[in-house]
């Protein structure tokens, strides 16, 4: 069957929320991140961009580029309350959502045309109730898989609604440089280039020999997705193996305090998703990335699935801890996810009613409807005791 | 400290002391085994500060008496390998010797002084019971206590002792067994008591008792059990925390009843279980005025249907077990037929073999 995909990528979302909450800042090129040594632009808006600014460049060599260049620290609590409302307006037009970070989702809207019109109107709405709602722009594509829909937001940028329909595969992919193809970074592509392979033509064009040689078992997939071909499903939270949250930080981070925040920040996002999606947990999986890009993971079970987010925190706490006492050292990033999800009414029931444990599950749901009118700023643990 | 010793026996004492000997601690000591040789008998004592266990081994020679603290798992490896029918074990200085016809072994010893105290036996029974019926108890129960739970009183098995009768109690928090037995001493010291005592503890007295018709004593202080049998005094702490109002969850108004073969139950459970996975660990249970329909699906595999003759009496009902809770206890049932107890799809269920043994099984929400 012909799948409708849509894929939904916010433009200079942290730039724009920038712009948006200071009208001062509308109309001029800012650059969000921090402006010390190290610091990193974690967003250019479209002002500052045709002066060569781009995210994840130095903050240094950006401000070099474009010296009038406002810089705007980086406010992720902000963002994470927009991105809120943002999966809230993509969720109203199919509970297919797949969320691919903050600002970015796949939407699989196949058989949603009796109600909201054929994917283009969809996209179109969807459009209009984002700058509506969130007095934002988003690009949108369509497409009959995600690989190609996200080809196509990316074509016209900003504010852009592309189609790749079936007949524009070959016109469109063939000019296009190879490091698009989904899973070929800069690496890879260098070695392709060194073939005289620069286009997802030229991919075409090669022969099944020489992918194998250079991309190895990679060499089958690369070839099907530049022949438009990728059928990977849009998996939502509630398909999903698992719910995570992680957070990538500027620099290295040594203060183990820190890191705690943050990761009960993330417990009480993934707690909330879980309970959203009526899911529970039956373990958490801390993951751990250093300087170096080294990434190790470390789990932990718990006696039965929850979705409090009191036990996921104390669960994360301890795998963190354990971790931490052992063989701490400076982090890059820190995540956790939920795993071994299964829904919240299946399932082993208990025998002994459990008071506290029925305590714990009243006090999120207050919390959640509190977040639900309020935003997520309204309310939220803090570190307080942790023994 | 000379003693000359049969190697099976020394063997098994020391195996079994290994069961205590602690695996990672910070105090080397606790990784040692203690051994005392005097009057005609060479005791083996091993503490990890939870359970402490005191063997004797009888088939020794003893030629000088004394006691020495020894590396648990070297002596244990010494022994294992070697091929002699007896070896002798001397203390030299701060060493012990160990001869084999043709080996001999020198090991380093730490300083016996060091070893906390394991108790021994002293004073009366304050109950007793035949070994092999406590064991059968310790079977009908033990399975169904949980293995790590956070609620503590979950990982051991309550004791509960009053007149001539003793009743085993455990729980994992969705299912629970209980034991009722006899106490065979004549005259009780004691007129009541109730103790959880941990899993680890039982598993080891089990392994102790070796003559069924042999009584197994035991005495229960504020916040230790200590048992003991011919060969050994096995001494624990009790586990603290309260043990859930058990009697409150046995079904008392069940309205349903299966009455069926113990073995031809438990292998149409098994069947019906082949194709369940992790995830949906399930099995339907649909009974009606014929019998018992037992399904399965796995979302990867396929689906599984046994149809189970039994009695049944009742109004339909469909309802999901875990299958392993059902085969766990189905296997530790000593009657030949079993009833199972329904009231409604989200009510417990309680399965009974005999008057003795009753368990009691949340079901599976299936969806």
């Amino acid at each position: 069957m012909l799948r409708r995909i849509l894929h939904v990528d916010m433009d200079a979302f942290f730039a724009a929320i920038e712009q948006l909450d200071n009208p001062r800042l509308r109309g001029k090129p800012i650059l969000v991140g921090s402006d010390d040594l190290r610091g990193v632009v974690t967003t250019a808006s479209y002002e500052a961009r045709p002066f060569g600014c781009h995210s994840a460049q130095p903050m240094a060599v950006a401000k070099r580029l474009c010296p009038h260049a406002i810089v705007v620290p980086t406010r992720f609590e902000r963002y994470r309350e927009v991105s809120d409302e943002l999966f809230e307006i993509l969720e109203s037009f199919t509970p297919t959502v797949q969320p691919l970070s903050i600002d970015e989702a796949f939407l699989d809207v196949t058989g949603a045309e009796r109600l909201h019109g054929d994917p283009v109107e969809i996209a179109g709405k969807l459009k209009r109730r984002v700058r509506g709602q969130l007095s934002l722009t988003a690009s949108v594509g369509v497409a009959a898989n995600k690989f190609l829909a996200k080809l196509a937001s990316d074509l016209e940028k900003p504010d852009g609604l592309t189609v790749i329909g079936p007949g524009d595969v070959d016109r469109i992919l063939p000019p296009l440089p190879v490091g698009k193809i989904w899973g070929i970074g800069p690496k890879t592509a260098r070695r392709l280039e060194g073939m005289c392979i620069r286009t997802i033509g030229d991919v075409r064009r090669a022969s099944e020999r020489t992918l194998k040689r250079l991309l190895g078992d990679d060499a089958e997939r690369v070839r099907r997705l530049a022949a438009g071909i990728d059928e990977r499903e849009v998996v939502t939270d509630s398909d999903a193996r698992q719910i995570s949250q992680e957070q990538t930080f500027r620099i290295n981070i040594a203060e183990a305090e820190h890191i705690r925040g943050e990761l009960l920040e993330q417990v009480q996002q993934v707690a909330r998703r879980l309970r959203k999606h009526q899911l529970r947990a039956g373990g958490v999986t801390l993951k751990i990335r250093y300087g170096d890009f080294e990434t190790i993971t470390r789990s932990r079970t718990v006696d039965e699935p929850t979705d409090r987010t009191d036990v996921l925190w104390k669960t994360t706490l301890e795998v963190f801890n354990a971790w931490a006492g052992k063989s701490f050292q400076p982090v890059r990033l820190i995540g956790m996810a939920a795993k071994n999800l299964t829904s919240a009414g299946a399932g082993q029931m208990s025998l002994f009613a459990d008071p506290a444990g029925e305590k714990h599950q009243r006090l999120d749901r207050a919390v959640d409807s509190i977040v639900d009118r309020f935003g997520k700023t309204a309310v939220r643990r803090g570190l307080g005791n942790h023994d | 400290m000379k003693v000359i010793c049969n190697r099976g026996a020394l063997l098994e004492a020391l195996l079994m002391a290994g069961n205590v000997v602690a695996a990672r601690t910070p105090k080397p000591v606790l990784q040692c085994v203690k051994l005392t040789a005097a009057d005609n008998a060479l005791t083996i004592a091993a503490t990890d500060l939870e359970v402490a266990i005191r063997y004797s081994d009888a088939q020794v020679q003893i030629e000088q008496a004394g006691e020495a603290l020894l590396p648990a798992d070297k002596l244990r490896d010494i022994v294992r390998e070697s091929v002699d029918d007896t070896l002798s074990i001397e203390l030299a200085g701060e060493q012990a010797v160990i001869k084999g016809q043709d080996s001999k072994f020198t090991i380093y010893t730490q300083n016996p002084r060091e070893f906390p105290p394991v108790p021994d036996f002293e004073g009366q029974a304050d109950f007793e019971i035949a070994g092999g019926h406590l064991k059968q108890l310790i079977g009908q129960t033990l399975f169904a206590a949980a293995k790590e739970s956070t609620r503590y009183a979950f990982n051991g098995v309550l004791v509960v002792a009053k007149g001539k009768k003793i009743n085993l109690v455990s729980t994992d928090g969705r299912r629970l067994a209980q034991a009722k037995g006899d106490l065979s001493n004549e005259k009780l010291p004691k007129d009541g008591a109730r103790a959880i005592v941990p899993a680890k503890a039982l598993q080891l007295i089990d392994k102790l008792i070796d003559d069924p018709d042999a009584p197994v004593s035991f005495q229960i202080r504020e916040n230790q059990v200590i048992f003991h049998t011919a060969d050994a005094t096995l001494t624990s702490n009790l586990v603290e925390g309260q043990f859930p109002p058990y009697e409150d969850v046995i079904p008392k108004d069940t309205d349903k009843k299966m009455t069926a073969g113990t073995a031809d139950f438990l292998s149409a459970v098994r069947r019906a279980a082949l194709l369940t996975t992790e995830e949906s660990k399930g099995v339907r249970l649909t009974f009606n005025k014929t019998g018992l329909k037992l399904q399965s699906r796995s979302p990867e595999s396929g689906e599984a249907e046994v149809n189970f003759a039994c009695k049944f009496e009742g109004s339909d009902v469909e309802i999901g077990f875990n299958p392993q809770f059902l085969t766990e206890a189905l296997r530790v049932v000593d009657t030949d037929e079993i009833t199972l107890e329904l009231t409604a799809p989200n009510r417990p269920g309680l399965l009974k073999g005999g008057q003795n043994f009753l368990y009691v099984i949340m079901p599976v929400n299936l969806q």
